[in-house]
């Protein structure tokens, strides 16, 4: 059991030194004279985003993609309140458990929405802005279908059991499309009249570079005529010219460009800003769900869970989860059935900052605890420690760490690690570029 | 490496710096932005004011936005004759992943120049690019 916990420590270490830079610090996406970059366009965007501090916080953090918490592998205590837009699924690939065959539940699960049931149906885009903002409903209503194969199952197949679930979002603050998020768009777009000011800013910073570049010894000089203007503007836009022309840029043009950014950076911090903060202020909203799981076997007992999840950011990297359930073991013996109350909380830290390098998400570790109160039996009480490391856009290993005061069904202590992949297909798709 | 923000990509068909428009001579250019996601954001603007909005657009949200710039389309903002004037749109990715960029130049003789073809996509909501060319006017 040491050995294979040291093992995952290790693993867990090496991925998260591989995912990030060691220091923890934002790392530039492309060179800080962005040397890298293709063209003019590029060059000049990246220049000014390089100059401006402002760091955001972005992306929803909690969609789930793992398999629902009432499979017993899965590496999630606590269910959170709304699943991938699209599609999601999860794989728990073995357990790293005290059993000495090494031997765990093994589950997999997909979980879609009823909105990209209903855009397939429909044969329109999901992601097409109209349709997405008119069935905004749609988004609130998941179904889950799975399996989980028991560590058992070469003594009876019959136990394998099958998962389904469905999962209402009854209050969904976070959706972009949620009305109250839409009049907080609108007062972004007002803010930076703002945002128009930002874009008409960069208008005046970017054409002062080109007049500079123009009037240098790698231009056609000052005073030089409008189709000369052009043919060199033009040419700036060609990646090999380009690349060409800003290998002949002395120290000095450089100092001189990064001036004229400088100068111009007032209403772009503004506006990064600005966006920062309605990127949190959607990412803490509320979120309240209903869900129902169920697990059915051929043989032994079936169980269903009903149970409402409460999402609520606590801080910028903080996102706290409350889940109350109530669980009923369905046994083929007469007067075995079990019924049980379950209550979770579970914290959720966002360890690294967004992605800033590679596409992938921030490492994320979870806190959570769970209390189970089960007829004619003592309380069980789960403590689990779970760190969720990215190794590719889209894809995740979570690692989890889980004590119980006893396990289910058996009056002893139990231990027990688990490590699993997940997959959110929709970002999948979008990372290898299929519509 | 991204082509732009945190995970941009910018996939170019055709990108022009500059052009010169004879808008006294009927000449004008057209907008196409397509958009895909929740919410389009993006903003249009010369060196001297900020000239449209997404949302000023009809039916926004949608899927695509066009709009022309000609003599009369905004008011006074005519570029200076000597100095030209710089346009740009930029595409804030906060609620969107995915735009494309249609600007053609209507010329007087009824042939089309296309200025700008290029798609731009980033899931990650605090990444932004701005594009721009330079009008001349003869």
């Amino acid at each position: 059991m040491k050995r294979t916990l040291l093992s995952a420590l290790v693993v867990v270490l090496c991925l998260g030194t591989l995912c990030h830079p060691a220091s923890g610090q934002e790392a530039p996406n492309v060179n800080a004279n962005c040397t890298d970059a293709k063209d003019f366009q590029t060059w000049s965007n990246c220049k000014v985003r390089q100059a401006v501090l402002a760091k955001i916080n972005q992306r929803g953090n909690t969609k789930q993609t793992e398999t629902p918490s009432v499979a017993d592998s899965s590496t999630s205590l606590v269910d959170q309140s709304s699943a991938s837009d699209l599609i999601g699924a999860a794989l728990n690939l073995a357990g790293i458990t005290d059993n000495p065959n090494g031997n765990e539940n093994k589950s997999f699960s997909f979980t879609t929405s009823l909105y990209s049931v209903y855009s397939a149906l429909s044969q329109r885009d999901p992601l097409d802005p109209s349709f997405y903002s008119a069935h905004r409903r749609l988004r609130s209503v998941y179904f889950t279908l799975g399996q989980e194969v028991p560590k058992d199952e070469t003594v009876n197949i019959n136990n394998r059991a099958t998962i389904f679930g469905a999962k209402f979002l009854i209050w969904d603050m976070r959706d972009a499309a949620h009305p109250s998020n839409l009049k907080l768009l609108g007062r972004h777009y007002e803010k930076v009249g703002k945002f128009g000011n930002a874009t008409r800013n960069l208008n005046v910073v970017i054409d002062n570079i080109g007049e500079y570049l123009s009037s240098s010894n790698i231009g056609p000089g000052p005073g030089a005529s409008q189709a000369a203007k052009t043919d060199f503007l033009n040419r700036l836009e060609v990646p090999a010219e380009f690349q060409r022309m800003l290998g002949l840029l002395t120290v000095k043009d450089l100092d001189a460009i990064n001036k004229i950014i400088e100068e111009g950076l007032g209403p772009e911090i503004e506006l990064a800003e600005d966006t920062r903060k309605v990127i949190e202020q959607i990412r803490k909203a509320p979120q309240f769900s209903l869900a129902f799981q169920a697990k059915t076997r051929r043989e032994g007992i079936d169980e269903y869970r009903a149970e409402a999840i409460l999402d609520l950011g606590v801080s910028g990297r903080v996102n706290g989860t409350v889940n109350g359930s109530f669980i009923y073991m369905d046994s083929k013996v007469i007067g075995g059935d079990i019924r049980a109350a379950a209550a979770s909380g579970q914290l959720q830290f966002q360890v690294t900052p967004e992605k800033k390098l590679t596409g992938r998400d921030p490492i994320y570790l979870y806190l959570a605890g769970e209390g189970k109160w089960m007829s004619g039996m003592d309380a069980i009480g789960k403590v689990q420690a779970k760190v969720k490391i990215p190794i590719v856009e889209g894809i995740s290993l979570p690692i989890s760490f889980t004590y119980a005061t006893r396990a289910d069904l058996i009056d002893e202590k139990e231990v027990r690690g688990q490590f699993g992949f997940t997959f959110d297909v929709a970002r999948l798709v979008k990372t290898l570029g299929f519509k | 490496m991204p082509d732009f923000g945190n995970a941009g990509t910018r996939t170019v068909r055709t990108s022009k710096g500059a052009v010169i428009v004879d808008i006294d001579n009927q000449e004008f250019l057209s907008y196409e932005v397509k958009a895909q996601g929740a919410v389009p954001i993006f903003a249009f603007a010369c060196k001297h004011r900020a000239l449209l909005s997404a949302n000023d657009l009809p039916n926004h949200p949608t899927s695509t936005y066009k709009w022309k710039w000609s003599k009369t389309d905004f008011g006074n903002d005519e570029p200076d004759k000597s100095l030209g004037d710089r346009y740009g749109v930029r595409f804030q990715f906060l609620t969107a992943l995915k735009y494309t960029l249609l600007v053609r130049h209507h010329k007087q003789d009824g042939t089309v120049e296309t200025i700008k073809d290029i798609d731009y996509a980033s899931n990650d909501s605090s990444d932004w690019f701005q594009e721009t060319f330079k009008v001349f006017i003869p």
